[in-house]
This record gives structure tokens, sequence and C-alpha cells, in this order.
């Protein structure tokens, strides 16, 4: 299978795309080409990716009759073999750097329609994630001085990205309770009603990443992504970053697609119920009658921190810069600042009790 | 570790001039027993009068008994109020049991704000002093009487001091803990994103929308009456000399 690398046409240095300023740039004579006019250079590229695409359609038995687990490329810049997991759609190389796209994976049914690009640089990424996670007040202090930590990598994450279609009912009994009193009585006055909703629900774009290697709910809380900004897909994007194709399929995320529909189909559903004192439910049904699909590539940045022997995983959102993950907790620092405001506490509540009672 | 320490050295400052436990001023406490009607023999004044020399030293306060017929066109409140003030001076810390065997309305009377705050102290175990004493006047045992003062008066002086504080720390530890509880989830999971965020009314409509009513009904609860109180007592009050007094009292 062929390892593809984007050349820049005035020098022949390696093309990448560069997330500030949304163009591809040559790293070496500092050129810079907008997505059309990479269209126009490699449309011979894409052309014989085409051609060739048909001539090497993996075979599952070739596969596994050559290779025992993951695949070897050569890289076209210094000839070594690039060593990637069954995945990987693009990397580098590890002995001259340069990036490398590894065609064949992101052909067929692997191949995404569209792509959101990186827009927020590696720079920008990390000073977010200092500023969110690292001011965090209950982190310990060695974490925040920590210098050991991984690289910040640019990945384009595989996503499936849903529309989906619910048909919802809702029935409920709702009352309106009104209260007085009256001598040495007091009155409850309740007017019940039998409440029913239905409603036809479309959601568009519902996201759940297709990487089995990648925490879910990582994913899910840098969401979300402004989908206006995606674009055509083109391997040309992936030029400079790290790119997976899904090894999830539909049928594999569609769980955790219907969980989020649910939940929100029924917020929706709860919210259209008003003007009662108390609200029962007693039935309430979704069904999504319809799914649409489609599969993108979505950039996210990923820092790995190691502490304590423990691996702490951080997201940042490529095109947004929402930053997710869950920092270590200093126990000892929350436990004496508790103790602090339970002292605090104790004397002004004492001294209110004694002054006020 | 800075602001940790400020707190802590705030906190021990505060403990220390909120709840003065001994008394650094040079004036010793007085105390008095006046018993105009001779309802004590020789031999208990004088048991009375050494325990409450003893307790008025230890806790620092002025302590009286007054026991007479004659009050004057007074009621039992100005009447004790007013012997206070003669006896200890104004607005001094103190209290004063005045035994009343003409109109049988005994009174308690309680003298001090800042900072020994003797009148906020005892306020609350007024009552639990009468109850413990008014049985024993009617019964004319005087002397049981004012020996079960004298021990009321020790037993109750510091009682709020410790429990506001006990109520307090248990209030403050269930917001602490709470605290904690909040503040240690933030760092277990991650956030969730709506999905409601991923549809717009514009492309959603309802099908059904109906309310329709079922049924009406009242429900009647007849309300608990309070039980009035036996014994009145006054809150805080002035006298006619213009002292500040709290107590309370009680017909036998």
């Amino acid at each position: 299978m062929e390892a593809i690398q984007y050349k820049c046409p005035n020098c022949g240095g390696s093309l990448e795309y560069r997330a500030d300023i949304q163009k591809f740039g040559c790293s070496f004579c500092l050129s810079e080409f907008t997505e059309q006019e990479i269209k126009l250079i490699c449309s011979d590229n894409e052309n014989t990716d085409l051609s060739l695409q048909t001539e090497s359609e993996p075979h599952a038995g070739d596969s596994q009759n050559v290779f025992e687990s993951g695949n070897i490329y050569s890289c076209s810049s210094c000839g070594a073999q690039i060593m990637s997991d069954d995945n990987t759609a693009a990397t580098f190389c590890v002995y001259c750097h340069n990036p490398v796209i590894l065609k064949g994976r992101l052909s067929g049914t692997y191949k995404p329609s569209m792509v959101i690009p990186f827009s927020v640089e590696r720079e920008n990424a990390v000073s977010l994630f200092r500023q969110t996670i690292m001011k965090k007040r209950f982190v310990p202090k060695d974490f925040r001085s920590e210098q050991t930590l991984e690289k910040m990598t640019g990945l384009y994450v595989p996503f499936w990205l849903a529309d989906c279609r619910v048909r919802a009912h809702l029935s409920a009994t709702g009352k309106v309770t009104r209260s007085w009193s009256q001598g040495s009585y007091r009155y409850t006055n309740v007017k019940e009603y039998q409440v029913s909703r239905g409603a036809d629900i479309r959601y568009t774009g519902i996201p759940a990443d297709g990487a089995s290697k990648i925490d879910d709910s990582l994913m899910d809380a840098i969401e979300p992504y402004d989908y206006s900004k995606m674009q055509q897909f083109s391997m040309s994007y992936l030029s400079g970053f790290l790119a997976d194709k899904y090894d999830v399929d539909k049928g594999g995320v569609f769980g955790r697609i219907k969980e989020k529909a649910d939940k929100a189909t029924n917020e929706i559903m709860d919210s259209s119920v008003t003007g009662y004192s108390s609200v029962s439910v007693h039935n309430r049904s979704n069904s999504i009658i319809r799914t649409d699909w489609n599969y993108a590539l979505l950039p996210v940045w990923f820092m790995t921190y190691s502490y304590n022997g423990k691996m702490y995983e951080f997201a940042v959102n490529g095109q947004s810069g929402v930053v997710a993950g869950i920092p270590p907790l200093s126990v000892k620092k929350l436990v004496l600042y508790c103790a602090a405001v339970f002292a605090v506490l104790t004397v002004l509540l004492a001294l209110g009790g004694f002054l006020l009672f | 570790m800075k602001n940790l320490k400020k707190v802590i050295v705030l906190f021990i400052t505060v403990l220390f001039f909120a709840f003065p436990v001994q008394s650094v001023s040079a004036a010793s406490y007085g105390f008095k027993l006046d018993d105009q009607d001779g309802s004590l023999s020789e031999n208990e004044s004088a048991r009375i009068e050494n325990k409450m020399k003893s307790f008025s030293d230890k806790l620092g306060i002025n302590i009286a008994i007054v026991i007479t017929s004659d009050k004057g066109f007074k009621s039992s409140m100005e009447y004790a109020d007013d012997q206070y003030d003669s006896i200890f001076g104004i607005n001094t810390q103190g209290i004063l049991l005045l035994i009343d065997n003409d109109t049988q309305y005994d009174w308690i009377s309680t003298s001090g704000d800042a900072p020994k705050f003797t009148i906020k102290r005892y306020q609350p175990y007024i009552d639990p002093i009468l109850d413990d004493i008014s049985p024993m006047l009617k019964n004319g045992h005087y002397y049981t009487a004012c020996d079960t003062f004298l021990d009321d008066v020790q037993k109750y002086a510091y009682h709020k001091v410790f429990s506001s504080l006990g109520i307090g720390a248990v209030i403050s530890l269930i917001i602490s803990a709470i605290a904690y509880g909040v503040i240690s989830h933030g760092y277990k999971n991650n956030k969730k994103y709506s999905a409601r965020n991923y549809t717009s009314s514009n492309d959603s409509k309802f099908t059904e929308k109906t309310d329709v009513f079922v049924r009406e009904y009242t429900q009647k609860v007849k309300i608990e009456s309070n039980s009035g109180g036996s014994g009145s007592h006054s809150g805080s009050h002035h006298s006619s000399s213009g002292g500040h007094h709290g107590g309370g009292g009680r017909h036998r």
C-alpha cells in the first residue's frame, strides 16, 4: 500500500496544514497555499489514488497471511519503514519526522465524507490547557509544575455523525394545588389533568467517536463542533497531524447515539409540560424511526500526563478550544480547605446562636 | 498555606474574645442573702451564704437571694430588678432570685451584657430553674429551693456556650462534608453536553399536546392549636433605674 506525502511545488519540502492561517504551509520555503490551489496541484495525486485504490483494495485474506499485527510502509522521503497500528491513517516518519499519509487506510468504506480542519494551533492548545486544568484549585502543586508531560498531539478522530428522527410520546398526570387556611382548618384544593404529549423531533449531527482506543466520555466533553465549518474530505488536510480510521462501526456506536438522543428527547418532552404544581409521568416512549449517517474526521489535541504512576488524559477541541479531562485531586488540599471552612463556620454559627437565641 | 495559617489564627482569636471564661478585672464579685421573712434558720442562712460566696467567685458574677412579703406597690419583676440594681449597681453581671411570700409570684432577675452576657446565658434556662424550685417553694422548703437555685446557677453558666458551639459544629460539619462531596465530584467525571443542542425548534414539532381536566377535590385538615405557656417571662427589658435586665417568673 502506498504512503503519500504532499510535497511543496516550489521547493519539494513537506506540506503541512497550518491551523493558524487555515492554509497549507511549507516549513522550508514558507510558501502558503489555499485548499483550492492544493487541489489543483495534488489532483494528480488524488487521481492516482483512485486508480491505485481499486488495484490495492485490501483483502482480508492477504493481510492475515502477510502481517501478524501492524502494517509496514516505507517513507518516500528517507526510505525508512514506518510502523503503524491497524487504524492509523496519518502519522509522522519516526526518522525524518516528515508527515506521512497512509492512503489505503481511508479508502472505500473508510473514506470520510467530511473533515473539520484544525483552527486551534498547538501553542494555543497548550496555553488553553494550562489555563483550564492547571489553574484548578485542588490540583496537587507538583502536578502544576510537572515538566514530564507528553507532547500535545494533534489527531483527527474518526466520528460518526447521526441525523436522527425521533417519535416520542408522553402521558402523565398533572396536578394544580392550592392551599389556604380558614379558622382552625387548612384547606387543600387539587385539580387533576390527564396530560398527553407527542412529538416528531429531528436531531442533526449527534456525534460519537468511532475509535475504540479513545475514551468516549472525553470526546463527549469537548463537544460541540461547528458543522458549518466542515469541508469536503481531502487527504491533504491530514498532513502534519495524526489521523485514525474508525474501528467501531455505526452499529457499535448506535447505543451511545440513542442514549444521547433519548436523554435530550426526555428533556424536551418534560419541558413541554408546564403550569402544574406537580407532574407524575406514567408512560414514556421514544423511538428512533430513521438515522442517516455521516462519517467525518474531527480535530482534537490530545495531552497525556503521567503523575504518580497514573495516566491522565486531556483533550482540546481543535476547532473551538474547549478543554476536557480530569486532573488528579490533592485530597490533602481539599481536606485542609474543608477543615478551615468547618472552623470558621462553627465560630460564626456559635456566636450567632449565642447572641440571637 | 499562608491563607490557612491566617484562618487558624483568626479562629483562635475570635474564640478567645467571644467566650471569655475568667474575668481579669480587679472588681470582686458580690453576693447577698436578704431573708426579710426569716424563712431560713441561722444555720441554713450560713450555708447558703457560703455557697453563694464560692460560686460567685468561681463564676465571676454577683449572686443574690431576696425573701420578702412586702414589695410595696411594685410587681415582682420591678421589685427584683430594683433590688438587684440597688445591691450591685446598674448593668453589672449577676443574677437575683426573689422569693415572694406576698403574691407568691417568684422572680429571677438577670443583669449584664457584653462581655460576659449573663442575661443571654441564663435566658433559655429561666424556665428549667423555675421548674426545679417552684414546687419546693410551694411546699415551704425554702432551704432546698435556695440551695437548688445556686446549683442551677452553676450548672447553667456555660450551658449555652457549649450548646451553641455544639450545634454550630454539627451544622458546620454537615456543610463542610457537603462541600467536600461537591468539590471532589468535580474531579471524577467529565461534563456531558446535552444533545438538545443538536436540534432546533424548526426541525421539531409537537404532534399532540392535550391537557384534559379529570377531577377536582378539596381536603380539609384541622390545625393543631398551641398550648399556652405556663408562667410569664419577659425577654430583656429595662428597670425603672435604667438597668438592662432579663429573667422570668412564675406563680407557685
